[in-house]
């Protein structure tokens, strides 16, 4: 039985202050990271670990000896989410962590280890029993009845907890606290520079919601692409930033290659070859339209409306105001049928004046 | 309510809290008194003006010279704490924690003659306290029990350890001590010796010695009024509800399997679950799982009975008669318009009075006329 840390399990565990040590030491550090190639591979692959845990997944396959590398992606993985601004995938990115997290502990047969983390997670392992307030704190989040407190052998100040259950406990706390500092505080100055990788995650969020958006609604677009289909049909020369987030977000929402094109071809000066090839270029690349952050940068964000002030990304905007309509419109087609039914009852109510 | 009765109550709170009555004041201050938010209900003709709140107090001087010289009917603070208590929107107070309580109220137990509801409230209030400290393990001197003033008590807890709590932790107290939630999977396994396992396999024997002893007829067409139980299911059941008592003591696992008996238990089956509420604390849900509830100050007076909200030591509960304990105005003589007939004991005595004008002692004078049923009729 090994009764020391040791690197390799920092990667495991790599909210340990031993973990932040062992970057500190190498001298890593956030800021400036995307200055430097070995920088940029640590924030794709962070960008990575958080797009697996979008994907439900509950194991994040680590390096084989890259310790390093396991624990800043860890550290830029929880960067970039809350540089996302986006709970779901904060959540998504907790559940992950903790699942991970729960595993090794689960497994942990270092007892030097088991204790280091069970300090710095606040967590006591228990001889069958917890105190009520403690039990109080860990399972009140867990469904099932067999949790509530009355359903418990409670004596004196003391729940009853087999090990089996107190396993549950841990898991449980371990996400509860890996969520607990979640959105970090990120400084201006990071968030601009991560920006390409937090846009790559909201993304990818926007990529996994498609599912929702069903059939193409025009009146629901953003302020921001609907200047850009204007300029395009009134022949202006869009920039490439202009032309690609327009292309992106008409993509996103479900056109074919041949569809976005259509509307270049409304300008009066249309070039279908140059068009096409352009059009070709983003779509096969799987380009995701900008977050509204890179958009207001590259000049696009225009005739910000109301509904612009709660989202982050123009894919967010469409979702929400294509619910909105779709709202309405039942409303208004209810209203339709009662005024129309209340016309044949009653005419003189709805009949218009003299 | 009168003008004059109006006066005459608003006359009698000023002189409890500046002084005049022996024994009274408002010498009673809440943990971190400057991080609670304060409430006030006043006297007034205008039934619908609303509680003057928001209000916060820098010091103990401070709140009494506000209740010396505002005189109010109702007087609360929150029992959370606040960064900035005295904020007008609650976005902007900044909660850092708030006080676990728990609520008694006659209201939600009995309907009965005042002194009755009272006796039976303490009760509960008896039940609530075993269980915060003998099962719960919470210290005695950690409990602060009020007499609401009103209808009950609250028991309020502020330990730093559990302020913090959101409204799921603290649902999880309150519906142990109300014995909500009970799971019969979880309730049938032994040992059942203790806390609420114990009470369950009491209140389930005293069902299961219920049935057994009613008339045969009347035992079936019980039984077979419960959802899902057959008539022949229900006799079979009857027949060997003997040996189901024994098999209650000996190896209650065994009886899981038993549609009756998980029937009988169910939680929106009468009989059992009154057997199961006489067993547990009814503390009002809502005030214990609330995080930013204001409460009544201990100390001040109940403008709806004129009593006083009384700090009680754990010890000295059981002596505690809140119609003498709780009453702080005296045996002057005063003349009020009773609306109707009514008997009430106070200060040691029953008041018989009948409708109309009756001289009784200015206590219950206060008292009639704070709960609306009397008005003051002049003259003393
Ligand atoms: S805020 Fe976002 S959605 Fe709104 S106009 Fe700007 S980029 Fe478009």
């Amino acid at each position: 039985m090994r009764t020391s840390v040791e690197k390799r399990d920092l990667a495991h565990y790599p909210f340990l202050p031993e973990a932040q040590g062992l970057l500190a030491s190498r001298g890593i550090k956030v800021a400036g990271l995307s200055g430097s190639k070995i920088g940029c591979s640590y924030l794709d692959r962070a960008a990575e670990r958080v797009i697996t845990a979008l994907d439900g997944k509950t194991v994040y396959p680590e390096s084989e000896d890259d310790v390093v590398s396991d624990i800043i992606t860890y550290v830029l993985a929880r960067v970039l989410a809350s540089a996302a601004k986006d709970k779901r995938t904060m959540d998504r990115l907790c559940k992950m962590e903790a699942a991970r997290v729960y595993a090794y502990f689960h497994a942990e047969e270092n007892e030097l280890l088991k204790k280091r983390v069970c300090e710095e997670l606040g967590l006591e392992l228990g001889d069958g029993s917890l105190p009520v307030i403690r039990y109080v704190e860990l399972a009140s989040r867990v469904r099932d009845a067999k949790w509530r407190l009355i359903n418990r052998d409670v004596e004196s100040g003391f729940v009853s907890v087999s090990s089996d259950e107190m396993d549950v406990l841990i898991a449980e706390r371990i996400r509860a606290i890996l969520s607990s500092g979640l959105p970090l505080d990120i400084p201006e100055s990071i968030a601009k520079e991560f920006l390409p990788w937090s846009d790559k995650i909201l993304s990818a969020v926007q990529e996994r919601t498609l599912v929702e958006f069903g059939a193409i609604d025009e009146s629901a677009y953003p302020p921001c692409i609907q200047a850009l289909i204007a300029a395009a049909a009134a022949g202006v020369n869009l920039t490439h930033s202009g032309r690609f987030s327009m292309t992106a977000f008409l993509h996103n929402v479900g056109m074919n290659a041949e569809q976005v094109a259509g509307i270049f071809a409304r300008s009066p000066d249309y070039n279908p070859d140059m068009t096409n090839y352009q059009v070709d270029h983003i779509l096969t690349n799987e380009y995701t339209t900008p977050s509204c952050a890179t958009m207001l940068t590259h000049g696009v964000c225009v005739n910000k409306d109301r509904l612009c002030e709660s989202v982050s990304h123009p894919l967010n905007y469409y979702r929400s105001k294509k619910k909105m309509l779709e709202k309405m419109r039942i409303k208004e087609e209810a209203l339709a049928k009662k005024a129309e039914t209340a016309e044949k009852e009653n005419p003189e109510v709805t009949s218009p004046g003299p | 309510m009168k003008p004059a009765t109006l006066e005459f109550l608003r006359q009698r709170f000023f002189a409890y809290y500046n002084g005049a009555i022996p024994g009274a004041g408002a010498g009673y201050s809440p943990e971190s008194l400057t991080e609670r938010e304060w409430g006030f209900l006043f006297f007034t003709e205008n039934q619908r003006s609303g509680m003057r709140r928001h209000i916060s107090f820098t010091s103990q001087d401070e709140l009494t010279s506000y209740l010396k010289s505002m005189v109010p009917a109702h007087v609360y603070y929150s029992t959370a704490y606040y960064t900035h208590p005295g904020a007008a929107q609650m976005a902007d107070k900044e909660w850092r924690g708030a006080d676990v309580i728990f609520d008694l109220d006659a209201d939600h137990i009995v309907r009965a003659p005042y002194d009755i509801m009272l006796a039976r409230v303490k009760e509960e209030l008896f039940k609530l306290i075993d269980m915060l400290t003998g099962e719960l393990g919470f210290a005695k001197r950690d409990l602060r029990i009020n007499f609401s003033g009103g209808r009950g008590y609250h028991v309020h807890l502020p330990l730093l350890s559990i302020r913090g709590w959101d409204t799921a932790e603290r649902r999880e107290l309150v519906n142990y001590v109300s014995g909500t939630g009970l799971s019969f999977d979880s309730m049938m396994t032994p040992p059942q010796k203790s806390g609420w396992k114990l009470r369950y396999h009491d209140a389930l024997e005293d069902e299961l010695t219920r049935i057994a002893g009613l008339p045969r007829e009347d035992a079936l067409s019980y039984l077979s009024g419960l959802s899902g139980i057959s008539e022949t299911f229900a006799a079979g059941f009857l027949k060997n509800i003997g040996q189901t008592q024994n098999l209650l003591r000996s190896n209650p696992e065994k009886l899981l399997a038993n549609k009756v008996v998980r029937a009988i238990a169910n939680a929106e089956n009468e009989p059992f679950q009154a057997g199961i509420l006489s067993r547990a604390a009814q503390a009002d849900e809502p005030v214990t799982t609330d995080v930013k509830r204001l409460i009544r100050h201990p100390g001040s007076l109940h403008g709806g009975s004129g009593m006083r909200v009384v700090p009680i030591p754990v010890d000295q509960l059981d002596a505690f008669d809140p119609l003498i304990d709780a009453v702080v105005f005296g045996e002057r003589n005063v003349s009020v318009d009773c609306a109707f007939n009514l008997s009430m004991p106070i200060l040691g005595n029953t008041y018989t009075l009948t409708a109309g004008r009756n001289i009784v002692p200015e206590a219950l004078g206060v008292f009639l006329c704070c709960r609306g049923i009397a008005e003051l009729s002049g003259g003393t």
